[in-house]
């Protein structure tokens, strides 16, 4: 599971206000190398929740290029865009859990593949 | 209620998904042109999700763009995954993303497998929840109304099809029977006539003695079989199927099973699709489309990754008949199971895409795998296996003719009665009226039909309102 991918998932239990971002816990992570294109990232970044990025790639231990905050002027910054580039697409959470920031419910990752299915009695 | 629904869901939907991933797992399928467009017209760094996804057919589509794929089907997932899809598992009706977050939503045959209106709703729902203002949704769900296939109610159980297994023994008796000149007996494809006369029990006493004698192993599994699957659709008593020439029949011979013995072979290299026609094995080449069109079910498979040479066709002509359930099944039917016959006023025909995948699955090419004829032999078992693993066979409606068939091949039968999938067919108009009615904040853009199903796609007009 790709950073990226992190930043589009939310906590979908039931009864719970805060649901974002799903706390990421990596036990294997992988890093592969994926073409840089400035366009793409340039125009994902607005997309992006940027704090709930820099809180996860921090907890997998990839976050130390990333700016707490992210200035305006982030599209002519090929430094940053590269390094946004990395966090998105090139780190992976191979094994791990996602935890629901309110009720602590954990999803498995397994294989790169999170499990978020509920359980029949938490629905 | 809703436990109820989900447990028909579970066992009608996620089990036979799960049950039969292993074999969409080997074949490329080909994506349909308006949702491949629909992919195509989104912009760069679109965020893209595809709820239900299987193994990730649409996800290789538009590199501009970042997809997510979902399923509940873990083994798909793990296939889309091994192809280095981004994808996850998890259940439609409890989307895991946050509010608003997708510029475009696809789901290709997923909301007809929701069994209550409410759930169907809630799907729908979810995916507009997920959606950004202006964000697009692309849905396709099965149509009621179908050039290929009938149906009596919306609600309908879809059996994949009951493929027999093959074994060594029965391929050769199947083998042996056909002399030339003599095959066309044995091997006639059932036609609506035929049937017919079967179910008025119009078999005369020399056709039964002459049938006891001739049918070998393969051809009494295969009208157990059969049989087997005549009850099990009279029993969820949903679908009829019509053969595209069947306009001129009554509906008491609606089974023209000469049909399905067409697209059994299809070379992507040549384009050339081979077929049985009257027992003899023609050639001719056809577009495309021809497939496309002859193949209505959602997940069809093009048999782009299978390719087989020309020089084959002979020496599996054979096997390929045996194969092609239920129109190699012999004429001849023991005089008990006229009765079974009788009772059966609606029958489905297998599931013409898998079938004739598994089909494929035993004339891989060489050059596609490295397979070679005699290790086509060594797949057959494994496919079998997994026929056996995922039937669980229940009894409890048979008549005891057919109890008493079973009884005596117990061993080797492997039904697929598991393997009943669950649709709600949609009329047309109705999907558009679903959401209209219950999806505020999505408004309906375009509706066609394509591919036997309906098909919207809808905008995301307000902000969502939780």
């Amino acid at each position: 599971m790709k950073l990226l991918t992190h930043n589009l998932l939310s906590s979908h239990v039931p009864g719970i206000s805060r649901r974002f971002p799903l706390l990421l816990q990596a036990t294997e992570v992988k890093v592969s190398k994926v073409d840089f294109n400035q366009e793409f990232i340039s125009r994902m970044i607005p997309k992006v929740e940027w704090s709930a990025l820099v809180e996860a790639a921090t907890s997998i231990g990839h976050g130390d290029d990333l700016p707490k905050e992210l200035s305006p002027e982030y599209e002519s910054n090929t430094e940053l865009l590269q390094k946004v580039h990395h966090v998105l697409l090139e780190v992976e959470v191979v094994e791990g859990a996602l935890q629901c920031p309110e009720s602590g419910r954990e999803f498995p990752i397994t294989k790169g593949i999170p499990n978020m299915l509920l359980n029949e009695d938490e629905v | 209620m809703d436990t109820e629904a989900s447990r028909l869901e579970r066992d009608h939907v996620h089990s036979v998904y799960e049950k039969i991933a292993p074999h969409f797992n080997d074949i490329r399928y080909k994506a349909w042109p308006r949702v491949r467009q629909f992919l195509l017209e989104q912009q760069s760094s679109s965020l893209i999700a595809d709820i239900g996804c299987g193994n990730g057919k649409y996800l290789n589509i538009n590199n501009q763009a970042y997809k997510v794929g979902c399923d509940y089907c873990l083994p798909l997932v793990k296939s889309a995954k091994e192809q280095d899809y981004e994808v996850m598992v998890c259940n439609g009706l409890h989307l895991p993303y946050r509010d608003q977050c997708f510029d475009a939503i696809l789901s290709i045959a997923v909301i007809h497998h929701f069994s209550t209106k409410e759930r169907r709703i809630q799907a729908i729902k979810e995916m507009a929840r997920t959606l950004r203002v202006g964000g697009k949704v692309m849905i396709y769900v099965w149509a009621m109304e179908q050039k290929r296939r009938k149906f009596e109610k919306q609600d309908v159980f879809i059996p994949w099809n009951p493929i027999l297994p093959p074994s060594k023994s029965s391929e050769t008796k199947t083998g042996s029977s056909v002399h030339p000149g003599d095959g066309e007996k044995h091997f006639q494809p059932f036609s609506s006539n035929n049937l017919l006369s079967l179910e008025h029990s119009n078999c005369d006493k020399h056709q039964k003695t002459n049938c006891t004698t001739s049918v070998g192993m393969a051809d009494v599994l295969l009208v157990e079989k059969f049989l087997k699957f005549c009850l099990f659709s009279q029993s969820t008593s949903s679908v009829m199927q019509f053969g595209s020439n069947s306009n001129s029949k009554t509906p008491k011979g609606p089974w023209t099973f000469q049909d399905y013995t067409g697209l059994q072979l299809f070379d992507v290299n040549s384009g050339v699709v081979a077929f049985e026609q009257n027992k003899t094995v023609s050639v001719a080449k056809f577009p495309y489309g021809l497939f496309s069109y002859r193949q209505n079910f959602e997940d069809v498979f093009t048999f782009l990754s299978e390719s087989r040479s020309p020089s084959q066709h002979n020496n599996t002509e054979t096997r390929t008949r045996f194969f092609d359930f239920p129109s190699a099944g012999p004429l001849q039917i023991p005089e008990s199971s006229t009765t079974i016959f009788q009772g059966c006023s609606t029958v489905s025909l297998p599931d013409l895409a898998s079938q004739t995948m598994l089909q494929s699955e035993l004339h891989r090419s060489p050059l596609e795998n490295g397979s070679t004829a005699s290790s086509q032999e060594n797949k057959v078992p494994s496919t079998h296996q997994q026929l056996q693993r995922s039937s669980a066979v229940d009894s409890s409606d048979w008549s005891l003719q057919s109890k008493k068939l079973a009884k005596e091949k117990n061993e080797q039968i492997s039904y697929d009665d598991a393997c009943l999938r669950y649709y709600h067919v949609f009329k047309q108009g109705e999907l558009v009226e679903l959401i209209e009615k219950h999806i505020e904040d999505l408004h309906v853009i375009q509706t066609y039909y394509d591919h036997a199903n309906w098909c919207v796609v809808a905008e995301k007009l307000t902000i969502w309102r939780s």
